[in-house]
Parts: structure tokens; C-alpha cells; sequence
């Protein structure tokens, strides 16, 4: 019996586009699209796409950052989205967020030891001043930052030291799972690899969970087990890691992975071009999403949005004439 | 300098046009807290037709280079402090503001990393497009002028660009708008063009196919191109030559087979190495990326001796100041390394 | 590391600081700090207590006895100018109070809240600032009688205005910053959200709005006096410059010229501290 810790079915968010002299809803951009995966519990779960895609707006819903419109979203076997806020307060010790941009994600007015305390205070974790000071030592520690950090103000340190700090708040009330929000997206290159190797540290040690999504390929096929891309609000194709670099099905997936550089100059690249632009969430085309950029449409990807196709117990994608494999 | 012309020689590849030459290129910076040299003592060319790299990370100086060159760093607090830019030979940092702007948009152009920001808002792309016509090919009627837009519009891939040229920036896609500074910067048919991160800010799938509309561009047109980005990937792919910036120096220079090949800077090394692959093996089996342990130092607070001293794993007594800092040497054909140890 | 081995300033500090390099600033705080000090010792009775004795001749002017000259009554001008910083100084700082109190409150809450609750406040708050301030200086006035009170009410109930704009305009634009974000995501609520989170990160504002405001104050309390709406029975500059009407026809020009540089001081120092304020208060100008 596999145990997921986390189940997400049929998750929807739409955001209303008011329009007309009374401000009546004239639309909805449905940001997530009927979006349903597991996670299990340990594991690494990518999730990539490109603007517009939904993934950000994905993420923070999963913690109720952004209300969902519909479905369910069932952690540790419990449906979190109807919780009151006491209960949902609760729930917040267990599953935690790293934001992308370490500059906005720190109370600029707060020093740092106040910042790692604030979560322990609300959950009234670790109650003794001497237990929480040691707890503050511990999490710096965990995150390979000095001991007077603690009495430091954010605008004293570097982007990579920042998001160090962003984890070790996330990891302050001992969290079972975090949704990374590209959180290497804003760092130098070298950084990158630094704070990557952490969070993979990290998830041995504490044996955490994470979704990591990003926008950069590499990164998020190294670090997961499993990738998911979205494109304009739906989940197309999940596979585990190899399985998608070799074997994608998706023509959208091919294409997405054909068009990262690669930093080798004697490869020829034999790159899928795509036509066109990321189509708007506001007006996405009719039938299958990605027909109008797609160099295998037929007729029926203009009609009729795709059902789910199981490839293998772990690869699942949303196509009707998928790439084929030799 | 004269290590690039005998390296295409070697080559094969005829005598390229030099277009720009930088020499000993010193920019400074002055704060409330002193004095910072962005750029000390940086040198490199730029031929027609051929793409030059400069790679590097934050406060590593490739933006601050590529602004001097046009003369767009601001005074204060900034100021170029030494060196030549020598622009077919004419050093276009003594010439007057007038000559420069006449050579600014109209042979050398640059595009910048944020097309929504460089755009102006208020204008339609095509007066955008015309407005560098207006001041560089006074000749041109209005009516010129426009089709010349449309033109330009049609070049950089724009679908029906009749049409688009009347539309507003906010009414592009960022594709597209990179598309527009792309054809705003080629308009006048420039010898050079920098492009500062272009592509940093769009989707993989437009980054592609922007990268592939300047290399056709520049097969088309024969421009040298300046490719500032800190992305590797991009560099071995659109690059013949690199150079590797790392607080404002140059420490390692040569063209782009050899330097993915055979890195001899443990920077340039580390760089490359820290780039997760796709040839790995499958998830959770995966060892930790190799990295480059620490931080970038702050410009304020530059070590004696090597900038990269604090960071690197061969480092010795040696590279720690008595002898100063290490020089920029050739280490072999067409390849040159700012270190004491280069890797072998 | 930071490269710096002194103690960790917070964001106040480091204001503080530019602050105080400034000169024209330090002399601007300076001229405040006097104004307030010369404003408590009047209050108290430790200086000018006699402003009201009769020291010599109606209208005599400046000279090396009487400094700034003598009004109708044979008092000195020196004296009611100084007795007149009280009213000044109180007058800017309960109008000050009062639209920190009722523009932070209501401007965060419209601005946190949004919705319903924030088309109720910038309704109320559209309607309060459509009514020009002197007709509502005016109608108060009427209703509370003539005197300070009516001066603080009346300048405290419409000067609110343009900091709820500000409070909300900058609630809206963090409340969905990441740091707030983060907030909810470890469990916060929303008074913590609100209070230490985003009101610190706002108050930057109240503090250049208060120094701004004060200096605008003080001249619509002049502006009531010389309406003949102001304080009466103590001297105010607003009723030196109103008296100064019949005076000047008579070639009496003390009276006025004191009152008017009393209060030109304190506006330009107040002008000149709000700009400093803005300057090293705001976030936007200090580097990543």
C-alpha cells in the first residue's frame, strides 16, 4: 500500500475577470484546471511549465495561500480545504513554503532570530527560553549558518545566505512537507548547486517531502524522482525523471526539453521549434491546449480535450497523438 | 592581443573583421563606502559575424563592460578610469557626446534583459522602430519610414507585422517584445550588437527560439554579436568565443569548444561542473552537485592575491598575495588563464 | 559574511544615521526641538506666564527694551509670540494624533481587508474629502462653538484623508508580498499579519505624513484664526496676523513680521525634516 502523504484531486482555481459598468463577472482565467497527482510521502515531486502554466498559483493553493475553487486537496488522509482556520493553523506545522524571491520572503524589520522564532511562538512550540534558543542553533546549524545570525537584519546578507534562512523557517515547527516555489530560480549559478545540495540534504535527514517546481529543467529533473509539466492550467504528462528525459509522450514535453541549451558546444542541436507564443490563460484554444502549436494535431486535438492515457503504473499524460517511441 | 587572430588562423576560418577592440578597459564606482573598480583592466575583440561571450555572476562586471562600451555608464557615480574602446579603430571614449550618440542605435545597438522595462509604454512598437530611423536616417519620409517598421517587424518573425505595428508593448507577449527590441537595434543595420541577458527573462521554449532568430540574423546581416549571460547553456550555444568574468576581471578566455572541453580555471571548472545533467542516473540515486564552496566576495572587501582564492580547492600560499595578483597569461593556443595554477 | 563587524543596525538605525550626517537636517530637528521645548515651558508657566502685563506705551515699536515692539494693549509682542508656540505646537500635534489614529486605523483596515469593508471606507473617505476643509472647518466650528477645541476637531476630522489613501494604498500592495505570505504559511492570523508585520513596514509613512502634517496645521490654524473661528482669550499667531489687519493701515508692522516668522521657521524646518525623513525612510532607496 503506497502511502501518500499528499492527494490532490480535481483541483480548480479560477479568478474572475470583472468587466462591464456593474463589475459582473464577464469570464474566469482558470489558473488550475481540474489538476489531480500524489505525492508520496519521502519523495520529490517536480512540477514545470512555463508562463502561465499555473504551477506557482498550484503551489500556494496546496497551503490554502490561494483559496481553491473546487476539489479536494487530502493530506496525511485528511481533506484540508474545508478546515476552519484552528484547524488549518494546526495543519500549517506540517506542511510548510519556500518562496522564489529571497529579497520579499524576510520581514525586512525583523532580525533574523525573531523571524525562525515567530513560527515557534505561534505554535507555542519549544516554550522555554532556553530550549528555543538552543532549537535557534539547531535550525542555523541545519542550514549551515553561523550562530550570530540570529541578531542580524535580512539586508545583511547575500541572496543564497536569504534563502537559507527562508528554509530554516520553513523547517522551525518540523514540517512533514514543503512546496518549493523556485527556489533557486533568483540565485547566482554557483549558489544554485549550494542550496540544491541542502534541500536534498535536508530531505535525507528529516525525511521530508517536497514539490519543487521551477522553470529550470535541469535542476528539477536532477533533484526529483518525478516531474509533472503543466501547460495553461493542466497537468499533461507525469513521469518519473528518466522516464520523461528519454521517453516523453507529450509533444509539449519533447519540445520543452529540446529547448534548453545545452552547455556542450559539440552537440548539434536537433531542437523542435516551437510556433508562436504561450498562449494566454484567459482565451486558452479549444479542445486540447497546445494544439495550435503542436506539430502532431489532428482534427480530433482541436475538438476534444484528451483524457488521461496510462503509459505505466508511473507515466500518465493527456494526448491523442502522442510522440512515438522506437 | 593578438591571440584570437592567430587562433582562427589556425583555424582555418578567414580573417574575420575585427570591429571593436577593448583594452585595459577600468571602470570605477564611487559610494558612501569607498571606491569599487567594477571592471579592472578587461581586454577582448569582437568580429563581424563572430559571437562573443562574457559569462559571469552577480558583481562580476560583464553588464558594467557592456554599458561602457556604448558610454551609458552614469556619471557620477560612475566613470570609465581607464583604458581604450577602440571602435574600427577610433576610441569612441574621446569622442564627442554628439559622434556618440550618432553611433549609438546606429552601429552599435544593444538589447537589454527586460523588454517591458526598455519599451517605452506610451508608444506603439512601430514609432518605437521609427524613432531610431528618425535619428539616424534622416533621408527616410515618414512614409519610409513605416514600411521600413513593418520591414523590420517581418524580419524578427513577427506574424502579420502590418497589423502589429500599431499595437501598444502591453499588448505583446515577452516573446514578442524581445522581438521588437530586436528589430528596434537592427534597424539601422548595426556592425555590433550586445545583448545584455536577452533571454533570461522569457520561457525556455521563446528562449529558443529568440537564440535562434539572432543566429540567423547574424548570418543574414553580419553583425558582431556581445552575448552577456550567465547561463552556460546559452553560451555553448550561440558563442565562438568566451570570456569568463569574475569581480570585474577576466579570468579565463577562449574560444567555446575549448573552454567546455578544457576548462583551465577551477571558476570556469566549477562552473560548468555545477550545472545538473541530464546524463545522469535516476532520481534519488543522484550524488550532490558538485559546488563551488562560498560566496562571491563583496567588491569592497577583494582578498590580496587572487579574487578567487577563498573559494578554491587548489589553492595555495602562493595565491594569497606576496605575489600579487595573477596575470592573465596564454596557457596554450588561443587559451588564456588569469591563475597561478591553472588545471591541467 | 557581512562584511561589517559591528553591531547589526536594523533599518532605523541606518535612517537615523543619514539622518543625522545631515546638517541642514540636524538644523532642522534642532529648530522642532526648541519649538516644542519653548511650547512646554509656556504651558507650564516657567516662562512668559506674564505675557498679559501692560510693560509700556500702546504700540511702541522695536527697540532695544522691548524687542519685538508692543501691541495695542502695551504688551510685549515678544512675549505673545512665544506664548503663541503653545497653540501652534499643541495645534500640530493633536491634529497630528488624531489623523495617525483615524488614517492608519481605517487605511489598513480598508486596505488588509478589501472587499466590502474597503468600498465602505473610500466611499466615507471620497465623501470627507469632496467637502472643501473650510466649509467643514466652518460648520464645526459653528457646532463646537469658537476656540481650540473647535481647531482641533475640525482639523483633526478632515486632515485624516490624505494618510488613509497612503496607509491603504500601501497595505494593498504588501499584503500580498511574500513576507506576508510566509506569515500565513507558518500560521499567523490576521492581527499579526497586520500589526507586526505590515505595519511596521508601513510606518515610515505615518512618521514623514506626521512631520508634514504638523507644518499644515499650523498654518490652518492661522488661516481659522484670521477667520475669526481660533482660540480666543490666549495669543495664537493665526490672531497676531488677524489683528495685524487694523495695524497695518497705521503703519504697525511688529505684530505681524514676528507672528509671520515664528511660523515660517517652524513650517520650513518641518518642511525641510519631512523631506530628509522621505529620504532616509524610504525603502526604495536603499540598496539590495
Amino acid at each position: 500500500m503506497t502511502d501518500n502523504i499528499l492527494e490532490v484531486r480535481n483541483l480548480t482555481k479560477r479568478f474572475p475577470i470583472k468587466g462591464g459598468i456593474f463589475g459582473r463577472e464577464v469570464g474566469a482565467v482558470k489558473a488550475v484546471n481540474d489538476v489531480s497527482f500524489s505525492i508520496k510521502r519521502g519523495e520529490t515531486l517536480g512540477l514545470v511549465g512555463e508562463s502561465g502554466c499555473g504551477k506557482t498559483t498550484l503551489g500556494r493553493s496546496l497551503l490554502r495561500l490561494i483559496e481553491p475553487t473546487a476539489g479536494e486537496i487530502i493530506f496525511n488522509g485528511q481533506n484540508i480545504v474545508d478546515l476552519n482556520a484552528t484547524h488549518m493553523r494546526e495543519m500549517r506545522r506540517k506542511m510548510q513554503i519556500i518562496f522564489q524571491d529571497p529579497y520579499a520572503s524576510l520581514n525586512p524589520r525583523m532580525t533574523i532570530g525573531g523571524i525562525l522564532a515567530e513560527p515557534m511562538e505561534i505554535h507555542n512550540l519549544f516554550p522555554g527560553k532556553e530550549e528555543r534558543r538552543n532549537r535557534l542553533y539547531q535550525l542555523l546549524d541545519q542550514v549551515q549558518l553561523p550562530k550570530d545570525t540570529l541578531n542580524k537584519y535580512p539586508h545583511e546578507f547575500s541572496g543564497g545566505q536569504r534563502q537559507r534562512i527562508c528554509i530554516a523557517r520553513a523547517l522551525a515547527v518540523e514540517p512533514e512537507f514543503i512546496v518549493c516555489d523556485e527556489p533557486v530560480s533568483a540565485l547566482d549559478v554557483s549558489v544554485q548547486a549550494q542550496v540544491v545540495n541542502l534541500l536534498m540534504d535536508l530531505q535525507k535527514d528529516l525525511g521530508l517531502t517536497y514539490l519543487f517546481i521551477a522553470h529550470d529543467l535541469k535542476v528539477v529533473e536532477y533533484i526529483s524522482s518525478r516531474v509533472a509539466v503543466m501547460y495553461l492550467g493542466n497537468v499533461i504528462e507525469v513521469a518519473e525523471s528518466h522516464e520523461l528525459y528519454g521517453g516523453a509522450r507529450h509533444p509539449y514535453t519533447k519540445a520543452l526539453f529540446s529547448a534548453i541549451p545545452k552547455p556542450n558546444p559539440n552537440v548539434h542541436m536537433d531542437r523542435i521549434l516551437l510556433e508562436g507564443d504561450i498562449p494566454s490563460p484567459m482565451n486558452p484554444p479549444s479542445g486540447c491546449h497546445f494544439h495550435p502549436r503542436c506539430w502532431n494535431a489532428t482534427d480530433k486535438c482541436r475538438e476534444v480535450y484528451p483524457e488521461i492515457t496510462n503509459e505505466s503504473e508511473t507515466h500518465q499524460y493527456k494526448c491523442h497523438n502522442p510522440i512515438r517511441l522506437n | 592581443m593578438h591571440w584570437i587572430l592567430s587562433l582562427r588562423a589556425n583555424k582555418g576560418i578567414g580573417m574575420a573583421e575585427k570591429i571593436l577592440e577593448v583594452k585595459d578597459l577600468v571602470v570605477e564606482f564611487r559610494t558612501d563606502r569607498g571606491t569599487i573598480t567594477a571592471v579592472n583592466g578587461v581586454n577582448f575583440e569582437v568580429f563581424k559575424g563572430q559571437t562573443l561571450g562574457i559569462v559571469g555572476e552577480s558583481g562580476s562586471g560583464k553588464s558594467v563592460t557592456a554599458l561602457s562600451i556604448m558610454r551609458l555608464i552614469p556619471n557620477p557615480p560612475g566613470r570609465v578610469a581607464g583604458g581604450e574602446i577602440l571602435y574600427r579603430g577610433q576610441n569612441v571614449l574621446d569622442i564627442p557626446l554628439d559622434e556618440m550618440r550618432s553611433i549609438r542605435g546606429n552601429k552599435i545597438a544593444m538589447i537589454f534583459q527586460e523588454p517591458m522595462t526598455s519599451l517605452n509604454p506610451v508608444f506603439t512598437v512601430g514609432n518605437q522602430i521609427e524613432e531610431v530611423l528618425e535619428l539616424h536616417q534622416k533621408e527616410l519620409s515618414k512614409q519610409q519610414r513605416t514600411e521600413k517598421a513593418i520591414e523590420m517587424l517581418k524580419l524578427v518573425g513577427i506574424p502579420s507585422p502590418e497589423k502589429r505595428v500599431h499595437e501598444y508593448p502591453h499588448q505583446l507577449s515577452g516573446g514578442m517584445r524581445q522581438r521588437v527590441m530586436i528589430a528596434m537595434s537592427l534597424a539601422c543595420e548595426p556592425d555590433i550588437l550586445i545583448a545584455d541577458e536577452p533571454t533570461t527573462a522569457l520561457d525556455v521554449t521563446i528562449q529558443a527560439q529568440i537564440l535562434e532568430l539572432m543566429k540567423k540574423l547574424q548570418t543574414e546581416m553580419g553583425m558582431g554579436i556581445i552575448m552577456i549571460t550567465h547561463d552556460l547553456g546559452v553560451v555553448a550555444e550561440t558563442c565562438d568565443d568566451v570570456a569568463v568574468m569574475y569581480c570585474g576581471q577576466i579570468v579565463e578566455q577562449s574560444d567555446v569548444k575549448t573552454l567546455f572541453g578544457h576548462p583551465r580555471h577551477p571558476y570556469t571548472k566549477g562552473l560548468i561542473e555545477s550545472i545538473p545533467s541530464f546524463d545522469s542516473t535516476t532520481g534519488g540515486a543522484k550524488g550532490r552537485l558538485p559546488t563551488i564552496e562560498g560566496m562571491v566576495p563583496s567588491l569592497f572587501d577583494l582578498p590580496s592575491g587572487c579574487n578567487f582564492q577563498n573559494r578554491c580547492a587548489h589553492v595555495t600560499e602562493k595565491c594569497r598575495g606576496p605575489h600579487g595578483e595573477p596575470k592573465l597569461e596564454p596557457v596554450s593556443k588561443g587559451q588564456m588563464v588569469r591563475c597561478f595554477h591553472p588545471l591541467s | 559574511m557581512a562584511t561589517n563587524e559591528q553591531e547589526s543596525k536594523s533599518l532605523w538605525h541606518h535612517a537615523w544615521d543619514s539622518l543625522m550626517s545631515d546638517r541642514t537636517t540636524v538644523i532642522a530637528m534642532s529648530i522642532v526641538l526648541i519649538y516644542s521645548v519653548v511650547a512646554l515651558l509656556s504651558s507650564t508657566g516657567l516662562i512668559v506666564s506674564d505675557w498679559s502685563k501692560e510693560v509700556g506705551p500702546s504700540y511702541a515699536p522695536p527697540s532695544s527694551e522691548f524687542l519685538f515692539g508692543l501691541d495695542i494693549f502695551g504688551r510685549s509682542v515678544f512675549a505673545k509670540t512665544v506664548k503663541a508656540t503653545e497653540i501652534a505646537m499643541s495645534v500640530g500635534l493633536v491634529t497630528g494624533i488624531l489623523t495617525v489614529l483615524i488614517g492608519v486605523t481605517l487605511g489598513s483596515i480598508a486596505g488588509y481587508y478589501g472587499g466590502k469593508v474597503d468600498e465602505v471606507l473610500v466611499w466615507f473617505y471620497t465623501t470627507v474629502s469632496s467637502i472643501p476643509g473650510i466649509m467643514l472647518l466652518i460648520s464645526i466650528a459653528f457646532i463646537v462653538g469658537k476656540g481650540l477645541l473647535a481647531v482641533y476637531l475640525s482639523l483633526g476630522l478632515t486632515s485624516w484623508t490624505g494618510l488613509f489613501r497612503l496607509i491603504r494604498g500601501e497595505f494593498i500592495r504588501h499584503k500580498d508580498r511574500e513576507y506576508v505570505q510566509a506569515a500565513t504559511a507558518i500560521g499567523g492570523g490576521d492581527f499579526r499579519k497586520i500589526f507586526k508585520h505590515i505595519l511596521p513596514n508601513v510606518f515610515h509613512i505615518v512618521i514623514i505624513n506626521f512631520s508634514l502634517q504638523f507644518q499644515f496645521a499650523i498654518k490652518s490654524e492661522v488661516i481659522l484664526s484670521y477667520l475669526g473661528l481660533g482660540v480666543q482669550g490666549v495669543p495664537s499667531w493665526g490672531t497676531m496676523i488677524n489683528d495685524a489687519k487694523l495695524e497695518l493701515a497705521r503703519g504697525n508692522w511688529w505684530q505681524l513680521a514676528a507672528a509671520t516668522a515664528a511660523m515660517m521657521v517652524v513650517v520650513l524646518a518641518f518642511n525641510i525634516l519631512g523631506d530628509s525623513l522621505r529620504d532616509a525612510l524610504d525603502p526604495k532607496l536603499k540598496g539590495k
